[in-house]
């Protein structure tokens, strides 16, 4: 087993982190932190260690392949900050996966767990591997093997792993087998996103999407403007945009525009979204579908005229390149990170209000938390306990960074990092330094 | 990802779908997994709500 520690290795590209274009996810990262930094009265003794991550392993994983030839990958576990409970964050079967990425997604997972108040700290981790060239058995095999070389940096109540990019239920399924056989009991808590029959949790596909609704109403209200009628376009229409734009119509709002892969339907007096198959009748549904009256690119559907737009397809989409057309009041971000950093600088600019990914798709998150907590207290919640219980904390979330937002001073990114920032803190002052 | 890491006004490596290759879905309800050149809503197996294997959860 090799294993090694990358910290100081980051800790030096830290000071080169000077730029305004961030070219990483650890330097975008590190960057927001000095931009909470300057909002929140922190001690700076507690941003400096928040600047590094408590540890990131990195291990070596030989895969028997189905023909025996053995490969060995690369599989790494960042885990940034655990002062408010376990790590939390996705295990990623990816080619681009590497120490520094994970380092970066870690820190920001620290951010979203804090802002929404759960009680867990960052990780996230990986193995570099295209998981299109593997087989379900290879597959099976070095997720064991993986689960086994950081099984003891890992546990429900040390460091908590759930599906992300290229991993799916049935690797979480592996991943908590292989690690309850050698610890000898069963521990679903140990990764969430489990089938159900394992103690997975209901309403996980929802979720996201779920999230990002009560958001938009919330951020509807705080502007004025009634949820009756309010006009928004989604960009993609998978389980985030699709459950995003199906609760925003059901409680009032006119969805006008929707997009998927191939392009936008537009019905400026708001789309018939139950007419909109659900795709495996039709595949290309939102292109095809025959009850809109106009046709958008993706592209044109980010340039709307609409009280909310919610980009919710993939990050990267609104740049510096259109960020002066985008016509939206609001925008709520579903995906991860749509918003550039350059974009972002613009539309604080123009005054336009950008609710910020870690408040508004926590769903997700949040709904692993519960099922965390289903696991270790040994329960099974319904579906409606789980919607219930997710619309509360989206609510509070809400409510603890609009009491920090001062639109004078800050931006909505800002807010919710400062809401994080001050409830690390807090916990950092409340424990002090050991030894 | 890889093109993602070119782009240096990028926030995230999550870049989501890659529309070049057909999509992997996983059924959150009966664990099916589905390959499609399409984007697909729900389950053919048994009607449930699917989740794109390239976008992360948390
Ligand atoms: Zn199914």
């Amino acid at each position: 087993m090799q294993r090694h520690t990358t910290q100081s290795a980051d800790a030096e590209r830290t000071s080169e982190t000077t730029t305004n274009e961030p070219s990483s996810t650890l330097e975008d990262a590190l960057l927001q932190l000095e931009r909470a930094a300057e909002l929140v009265d922190v001690d700076p003794n507690v941003i400096e260690r928040l600047r590094h991550p408590t540890r990131v392993v990195q291990v070596s994983v030989p895969l028997r392949r189905d023909s025996g030839e053995v490969e060995v990958l690369s599989g790494y576990r960042a885990q940034h900050d655990d002062v408010r409970g376990p790590y939390k964050g996705g295990l990623r079967y990816h080619p681009a996966v590497t120490a520094e990425e994970c380092t970066g997604l870690a820190m920001w997972m620290t951010w979203k767990c804090a802002v929404m108040d759960l009680p867990f700290g960052g990780a996230k981790g990986g193995i570099a591997v295209d998981p299109k060239t593997l087989s379900a058995a290879e597959t099976e095999r070095l997720t064991r093997r993986f689960a086994e070389e950081i099984r003891d940096v890992i546990g429900p109540t040390r460091d908590v792993p759930a599906p992300d990019m290229g991993t799916d239920a049935q690797t979480m399924a592996w991943f908590m087998d292989a690690y309850s056989m050698q610890e000898g009991e069963t521990i679903p808590g140990v990764v969430t996103g489990k089938p159900p029959v394992i103690g997975g949790s209901e309403g996980r596909e929802e979720a996201p999407g779920r999230s990002v609704a009560i958001v938009a109403r919330e951020a509807a209200r705080y502007y004025g403007k009634s949820i009756d009628g309010l006009t928004v376009a989604v960009q993609g229409f998978g389980s985030v945009g699709a459950n995003a734009a199906r609760l925003l119509d059901e409680w009032g709002a006119a969805v006008v525009a929707v997009s998927d892969v191939g392009g936008a339907v537009y019905d400026p007096t708001g789309l018939e979204l139950s007419a909109i198959p659900d795709h495996e009748t039709q595949p290309e549904a939102v292109t095809t579908f025959e009850g809109a009256p106009e046709q958008r690119s993706n592209a044109e559907l980010l340039e709307l005229d609409v009280d909310i737009l919610i980009p919710a397809a993939i990050g990267g989409v609104i740049t510096e390149a259109n960020a002066d057309v985008i016509a939206a009041d609001i925008i709520v971000e579903g995906a991860n990170g749509p918003t550039t950093f350059d974009a972002d600088a613009v539309l604080e600019d123009r005054g336009v209000p950008v609710i910020p990914d870690i408040l508004a798709n926590a769903g997700g998150v949040t709904v692993s938390y519960f099922e965390w907590l289903q696991d270790i207290n040994r329960q099974s919640w319904t579906e409606a306990e789980i919607e219930a219980k997710l619309t509360t904390k989206m609510q509070s979330a809400w409510e603890d960074v609009e009491a920090v937002y001062d639109p004078a001073m800050m931006t909505w990114r800002d807010a919710a990092y400062a809401v994080a920032l001050s409830r690390i803190a807090r916990a950092k002052g409340a424990r002090g330094l050991w030894p | 990802m890889s093109e993602q890491d070119t782009d240096h006004s990028s926030r995230f490596w999550d870049s989501g779908y890659d529309t070049t290759t057909p999509t992997t879905f996983e059924c959150l309800n009966c664990g099916a997994t589905i390959v499609s050149e399409d984007s697909i809503g729900t389950c053919e197996r048994c009607g449930g709500g699917l989740r794109n294997k390239s976008m992360p959860i948390e």
